[in-house]
This record gives structure tokens, C-alpha cells and sequence, in this order.
């Protein structure tokens, strides 16, 4: 059965204009999310992920521009709708949450002004109705007390609470999709799994789609359906997080999997991908990974593979994916 | 909330500068509100009489210009006179003109002030006394009563009344008993005149009691009453302008009356400045691009100009006076704060909750004023409350160059610009006239200071990175 995707990313390419040139942050970046599952976007510092979220939102800033692609949602292409009408989506359909909870709440506001701004926003209530509707949200991420915390400032908050509140307001007006940027990176890990239960709860509950991004690949094999990995702007693998963590058919993702620590497997030291994410201003010629790669040839140098379904499902930008097959039989 | 207000309130007032600070503003606060009721806005010369304008400092005048005497007869008869005053004043001899005529200091302006600033009072009561006298000459049968009052003191009727007293049938009787007591009437009057200092009674009684008494002309009076140096000089005179008087002006008055000009400037400049520089320099912070850029030019060429220059030119088309002043200091008076919330939003912009609001769907311009705004206001708060203070000073320094303020207008800066030619006080008495300098410099020293301390403090308050 074909599932119609709820939203559609189809060559995205977001370019920003600075003083020292061009940086094609995302390059023609393709992927499709369905209802009610998670997609899970991965990758280093740089690789154009959170840009990519950012130009789903069109919240990019003056340099940031997206020069072709299209973004389809529920049918509609939110690059061709006027300011005004992107307003009404964002927050209401397609809600973000941030890597830093610290940051991401307005320090002079109480966490109930901010989700009642929210509220009020979109939906067409008065202030004690929102503020109701705001005490039920926090009791439904889980911050006990509720009555008592929605009159408390960020700063009371500790950093799990935070984000709790932040997925509340992103939550305020039950939207389709949500986008969670890194929501995790900056908590501590005992936290970091509480915050992902509740999101992996709520998403049920709400029945709305999730994006991850993330450079966690244990979140994503906690949470995602399906994964994009990304590299300088890239889409390099693109599957079912099964098929991608047990045959990745990119040296990237590769690379990526086996630097996860292993308590099973006798290590002297971690294993790591050499090599730092390329300056954005000055990408390597031919693959845009070969100079980080282990299998790289010649031929990586002159030409950039094309993305290639591998299998039913899987894409993988690579000439030698065939190669991976055979270090997993191994 | 309430425990975080609480908690910021404790700390505000934990401050030492803090509590000055407001203790210095609640003083001037109450000065200026109780203005009226601490320097009534009365005429000088007539306390009945309310004044026009209560910020244009009452001031006392006179009919005419005092003219010097032109013989050595005048000139001898002025110095006796006013020896016999100054006698009258000191000691309320009875037998007074031999005395006199031994007086050979000089009576001081500030001497004759005082007996002037004793008559108003008294003044009613003198005509009074008159009215009874009308009265008795009324129920004598006399058909025009107010003929005999003004001619009270005249040649004309002291012969009248040594007629009566010699015996003349046709005089009625009650009047007759009146004359009788003429010598001693007379005399209480002469005193009292003296006493409380004649030129403030009616400029014709004043005029009629020298011409009779004195044998001295009612200008030569007037020129001893050093009129001309009454308007200018600043005269110490404690029991009734505790402050002195500068310019024929209360130094009292007008440092009271000034507290309000400084409020009213300080206030109005700062909030449509604030107002103005907050409008262009939020737009211009927030929306960045090429707005920012032709904003921050036009705020660079307005920085440019030199502000008294920029001053004295706009007042020669605006014209002077203080609203003209105040017109020119938020013209010239926006651009720090719009440089410093300019500053602030690029700061705050970058901040992930703005990102955060905006992912909302919030607004732009709710976006500005509900998150930008309040996260960047508190050091604009904290720079308009020390400019609060120093604006007082700029306002004082354009009244100095005569663009202020008009001549004798309650304010601090007048004040000082009066006193300018008295700095360096009377000869070999350089401290003499210390008061003219020192009331309305200290009111205006204090102001600024309690403006600074209170800005010091709302910054140690909140904002604590901005702390020295």
C-alpha cells in the first residue's frame, strides 16, 4: 500500500550568501515523512541538518536563501505561500523544538506566558481558558506541580524541565508535524532518555509526524522509522533505520556506526572517522566525503555519485556500496 | 513572581546609592509637588494678588526710574533721611531728627530690603487706620472725607487744624478733637512709615510724607532705596527670603519652582528621546539589512553634529525659551539610545528564543515588543535615568548661552546665570555672596547625583554582567 507522505522534500538546496561566497549548506536534499512516523536526520556539526529544518520553516535569516527545491506539505508548496499564511503553519501545523533549553525560553517571561502566547495565538481562546489548557500541557510532559510551574521563570527551571516545557508549547496547538533540533544533546543522559520517552508517548498520543535531528545515532536507533544521513549538505544514505544500522551502504554512515562505543567488543580505543566536515566554502571535488574515506579511488575524486536505491527503500550516494556488503559478510 | 519581585526589591534597596538615590528623588519629588504651598506664587508688592505665571519668578518693581539728586542741598537732606530711617528702624527714638543729623554710615540695600520685606503685611493695617480716620471725618458731617485723608499730611491742612485748635467757630467739633491729636497721629505714622519702610505704601504717600516730613523729593527716596541695585544685586536677607535674593528675584522661590522645570525637563526629553531612539533603533536592530544601514547613517550624521551648535541654530528658527530647548534636546538627544538597543537586539536576536517565537508563528511586531524589547529595555531604563539627571545640566549650560529659558523663568540654570557676575563676590569680601551660588548649584548638584545613584543602582540591580 502507497502511503501518501504527509511531507515532501523534493531537491532542496538553501544556499547562504556571505561575504567570503556562497556556502551551499543544503544541496539538493530530498526525503519524504508519513504520518505518524519518525524521521530521523543525522549527521555531523555542519552538514546542513538543522538548515534543513530551518528552510521547512522558512525561518532562515537575511543571507540564508533557498534557491530551488520544493517543500510539499499536506499538498501545498510552503515555499510559494506569502509570510502571513506561513505564519498560520508554523506553531499550528508544523511545530519545532531546540537544542538548547537552556536558551530557547524567554528569560523575563513564566514558561505559562509563553505557552499561553502560543495558545492564544492560534486558537481562538481567552486568556484563563489558555491558561487551563497550558496547566493540562504541562501535566501531559510530565512536570509535577503544574499549577506551581506555570508561574515560574525559565530560570527556576532545571534544564529537563525546560525542554519538557518547551515540547509542551510546541505541542499547544497539536500539530502535524514536529521538528525536534538536537532536542536532547544539551541534558544529561539520564534525562536525555525521559525526554525521548515522552516524546515517543506524545507522538502516539497526537499521532503526529517527527523529525529528529540529531548527531546521536543512539537516539536515532531509539527513536527514528526511517533515517537520513547527511553529509556537507548532502543526503549520502537514506532507509529504514534497520536496514541502515544492520547494512549501511555508505562508508559514511559506515563510519558513524562503528564510532558508537561498544561495551561487547574488546576496544583499545574508539574507532572515529578521520578528518574534520570540509570547509562549506571549499567542498572537495568529485564525493564531497572521499578525502575522510577509507574505500576512496580515483574515481571519487573526479565525480560525485549519484543516490542510488540500493535496495527497495534504501538509497546510498556511493560507487562502492557493493564493497560494504562484503565487509558485513565478513 | 511575587517572591522574584520581592527578592529584586531587597536587593534594589540593599544598595547604599540605592537609597539615597530615592531618598534625594522623594525630596525633590515632594519639593515639587508642594511647590505652591512652600513659595506661594504671590505678587511681591501686593500679597493679595496672586502672580500670572507661577514658573516666571516674581520680581520687585517700581514705578519710576530713581533719579540721583542734583544739588548737595538733595544729596545731604537723601543721607539724613536715610540715617533717620535707619534710626527709626533701630531704635523708634522720638526725637529723632538731632540724631539723625549724627547717622553717617550708610544704610545697606539689603538693610532697606528688610524693612521692605516687613511692610506688606503691615500695609493693610495702615489703611485701616486711614479708613477709621475717613470714617470719624464722615460722621463729623464732612461732605468729602477722601479730600482730607489725601490732604492728611499736606501744608493745607495742618493750617486747618491749627485753626481749629485756635479756636475757629466754623470747624466742627469732632474734628477738632481729631486735630488735636494730629501732632501725635503724625507722628505714630511717620514711624510706622519708617518702620516698615515707606516706598511700599503708596508711591504718593511715600512722595507727600518725604516732600513734608523730610523736605526731600519723592525720587531722591527712591534713588536711596538703590532701586537700581535691588534689581540686580544679590542681597542676603534671612528673615523673610531665607535663600536671598538675586535680581530683585527669591533665590528661595526659585529653587523651589525650579525643581519642577527639572522634572518637567528631565522627564519630557527622556521619554520622547527614549521614545524616538528605542522606535529607530529597534526597527533598525531588528530588521538589519539595508534599513539598519540607512537608520545607523542618519544616527551617525545626527551624532556628528556638535549639539550646542546644533542648538543655537535650531533656536534661531524655533526661537528661544525652554520648550524651544527641549525640542533641540530630543532632536539632538536620540541617538545613544537608539545605538544601545540597537546593539542589545542584535545581541537578543540571535537568541534561540526569539527563533523559538518565531517557529510559534508570532509576529514580527509582537515578536519585538513582547520578547526583543523587554530583554534589551533594561540598560536603555538604566541610561535614561543617569540622562535624567545630566540633561538639567545641559538645559542650565543653553540658559547660560541665552537660549534657555526666558529672563527670570524658575529655574536652576537662570539662577546660576545670574549669579555669573557675582562669582567673585565684593571687594575684599570674595565670599559675599556665596548664597546666589551655592542654593541653586546645590539643588541641581544633588538632582544629578540622585539620578546617578538611582541609575547605578537599577543597574547593579538588574543588570548585573553591566556591574563595574
Amino acid at each position: 500500500m502507497e502511503k501518501q507522505p504527509i511531507l515532501r522534500v523534493e531537491n532542496l538546496k538553501t544556499y547562504f550568501y556571505t561575504e567570503d561566497g556562497v556556502v551551499k549548506a543544503v544541496d539538493g536534499v530530498t526525503f519524504d515523512l508519513y504520518e505518524g512516523e519518525t524521521l530521523g536526520i543525522v549527521g555531523e556539526s555542519g552538514s546542513g541538518k538543522s538548515v534543513t529544518s530551518l528552510s521547512i520553516m522558512r525561518l532562515l535569516d537575511e543571507k540564508g536563501k533557498i534557491v530551488d527545491g520544493k517543500i510539499i506539505f499536506k499538498g501545498k508548496n510552503l515555499l510559494e505561500l506569502s509570510e502571513a499564511e506561513m505564519r498560520k503553519i508554523r506553531g499550528n501545523e508544523i511545530a519545532m523544538i531546540f537544542q538548547e533549553p537552556m536558551v530557547a525560553l524567554n528569560p523575563v517571561y513564566t514558561i505559562g506566558d509563553q505557552i499561553m502566547e502560543a495558545i492564544m495565538l492560534h486558537q481562538n481562546v481567552g486568556e484563563s481558558k489558555a491558561r487551563e489548557i497550558a496547566i493540562d500541557l504541562l501535566r501531559k510532559v510530565g512536570i509535577p506541580e503544574p499549577e506551581k510551574r506555570v508561574d515560574q521563570y525559565p530560570h527556576q527551571l532545571s534544564g529537563g524541565m525546560r525542554q519538557r516545557a518547551m515540547i509542551a508549547m510546541a505541542l499547544s496547538c497539536r500539530p502535524s508535524i514536529l521538528i525536534a533540533d538536537e532536542p536532547t544533546t544539551a541534558l544529561d543522559v539520564t534525562i536525555q532518555a525521559q525526554i525521548l520517552d515522552l516524546m515517543k508517548e506524545l507522538q502516539k498520543e497526537y499521532g503526529m509526524a517527527l523529525i529528529m535531528i540529531t548527531h546521536d545515532m543512539g537516539v536515532i536507533a531509539e527513536m527514528a522509522d526511517r533515517v537520513v544521513v547527511m553529509y556537507a549538505g548532502r543526503v549520502v544514505e537514506y532507509g529504514e533505520v534497520h536496514e541502515i544500522f544492520k547494512k549501511p551502504r555508505h562508508p559514511y554512515t559506515y563510519g558513524l556506526l562503528s564510532s558508537i562505543p561498544r561495551l561487547d567488543v574488546e576496544q583499545e580505543k574508539l574507532k572515529s572517522i578521520p578528518g574534520t566536515v570540509p570547509d562549506p566554502l571549499s567542498f572537495p571535488s568529485g564525493c564531497k566525503f572521499h578525502p575522510r574515506c577509507e574505500f576512496a579511488q580515483e574515481r571519487c575524486k573526479n565525480e560525485e555519485p549519484e543516490l542510488v536505491e540500493v535496495e527497495p527503500g534504501h538509497f546510498s550516494r556511493c560507487f562502492f556500496w557493493e564493497k560494504l556488503k562484503e565487509l558485513e559478510v565478513k | 513572581m511575587r517572591v522574584e519581585t520581592k527578592r529584586t526589591l531587597k536587593r534594589f534597596f540593599r544598595n547604599p546609592s540605592a537609597i539615597i538615590g530615592v531618598s534625594l528623588l522623594i525630596f525633590f519629588t515632594v519639593v515639587a509637588i508642594a511647590a505652591p504651598l512652600l513659595a506661594p506664587p504671590l505678587n511681591p508688592m501686593d500679597p493679595s494678588r496672586k502672580v500670572h505665571d507661577p514658573f516666571t519668578m516674581p520680581k520687585v518693581t517700581w514705578k519710576q526710574e530713581p533719579v540721583p539728586p542734583t544739588s548737595k542741598a538733595d544729596a545731604e537732606k537723601a543721607f539724613i533721611a536715610k540715617g533717620i530711617a535707619k534710626m527709626l528702624y533701630e531704635k523708634e527714638k522720638e526725637d529723632l531728627v538731632p540724631l539723625a543729623l549724627k547717622v553717617v554710615e550708610n544704610l545697606s540695600s539689603e538693610e532697606l530690603y528688610r524693612v521692605y520685606a516687613k511692610v506688606s503685611p503691615l500695609k493693610s493695617k495702615i489703611k485701616e487706620y486711614l479708613k477709621t480716620v475717613k470714617d470719624k471725618l464722615k460722621k463729623a458731617g464732612l461732605e468729602n472725607p477722601d479730600t482730607y485723608i489725601n490732604s492728611f499730611m499736606t501744608n493745607d491742612f495742618l493750617l486747618a487744624c491749627k485753626k481749629a485748635l485756635e479756636g475757629d467757630e466754623n470747624f466742627p467739633q469732632v474734628l477738632k478733637s481729631l486735630a488735636s491729636e494730629i501732632p501725635n497721629l503724625r507722628k505714630t505714622y511717620l514711624i510706622k512709615i519708617f518702620k516698615e519702610g515707606f516706598p511700599y505704601l503708596d508711591y504718593d504717600h511715600a512722595i507727600s510724607v518725604s516732600k513734608e516730613f523730610l523736605k526731600v523729593d519723592g525720587n531722591v527716596i527712591d534713588f536711596l532705596m538703590e532701586k537700581g541695585y535691588i534689581k540686580r544685586k544679590p542681597i542676603r536677607c534671612v528673615d523673610y527670603h531665607i535663600f536671598g535674593m538675586i535680581d530683585g528675584r527669591d533665590i528661595f522661590y526659585g529653587v523651589v519652582w525650579g525643581t519642577r522645570t527639572a522634572f518637567r525637563i528631565g522627564l519630557i526629553v527622556t521619554f520622547f528621546a527614549t521614545l524616538i531612539g528605542l522606535f529607530i533603533g529597534s526597527i533598525s536592530g531588528y530588521y538589519g539589512g539595508w534599513i539598519d544601514e540607512v537608520l545607523m547613517r542618519i544616527t551617525d550624521v545626527f551624532l556628528s553634529i556638535p549639539f550646542l551648535v546644533a542648538a543655537i541654530v535650531l533656536t534661531t528658527f524655533l526661537g528661544t525659551g525652554l520648550d524651544k530647548v527641549m525640542i533641540a534636546m530630543v532632536i539632538f538627544g536620540w541617538m545613544g539610545t537608539a545605538r544601545l538597543i540597537r546593539g542589545n537586539i542584535l545581541q537578543v536576536k540571535e537568541e534561540q528564543f526569539i527563533l523559538a517565537a518565531k517557529a510559534l508563528g508570532v509576529r514580527d511586531y509582537l515578536i519585538i515588543m513582547r520578547h526583543v524589547i523587554p530583554n534589551t529595555i533594561f540598560p536603555v531604563v538604566i541610561q535614561a535615568s543617569m540622562r535624567m539627571g545630566s540633561l538639567v545640566i545641559t538645559a542650565a549650560a543653553l540658559s547660560f548661552l541665552g537660549l534657555g529659558a526666558p529672563t527670570g523663568y524658575a529655574d536652576w540654570g537662570s539662577l546660576l546665570n545670574y549669579s555669573r557676575n557675582w562669582l567673585l563676590g565684593a571687594q575684599g569680601d570674595v565670599f559675599k555672596y556665596w548664597f546666589a551660588l551655592v542654593y541653586p548649584g546645590t539643588a541641581m548638584v544633588l538632582f544629578v547625583l540622585a539620578w546617578n545613584l538611582l541609575g547605578d543602582a537599577l543597574r547593579d540591580t538588574f543588570d548585573p554582567r553591566l556591574r563595574g
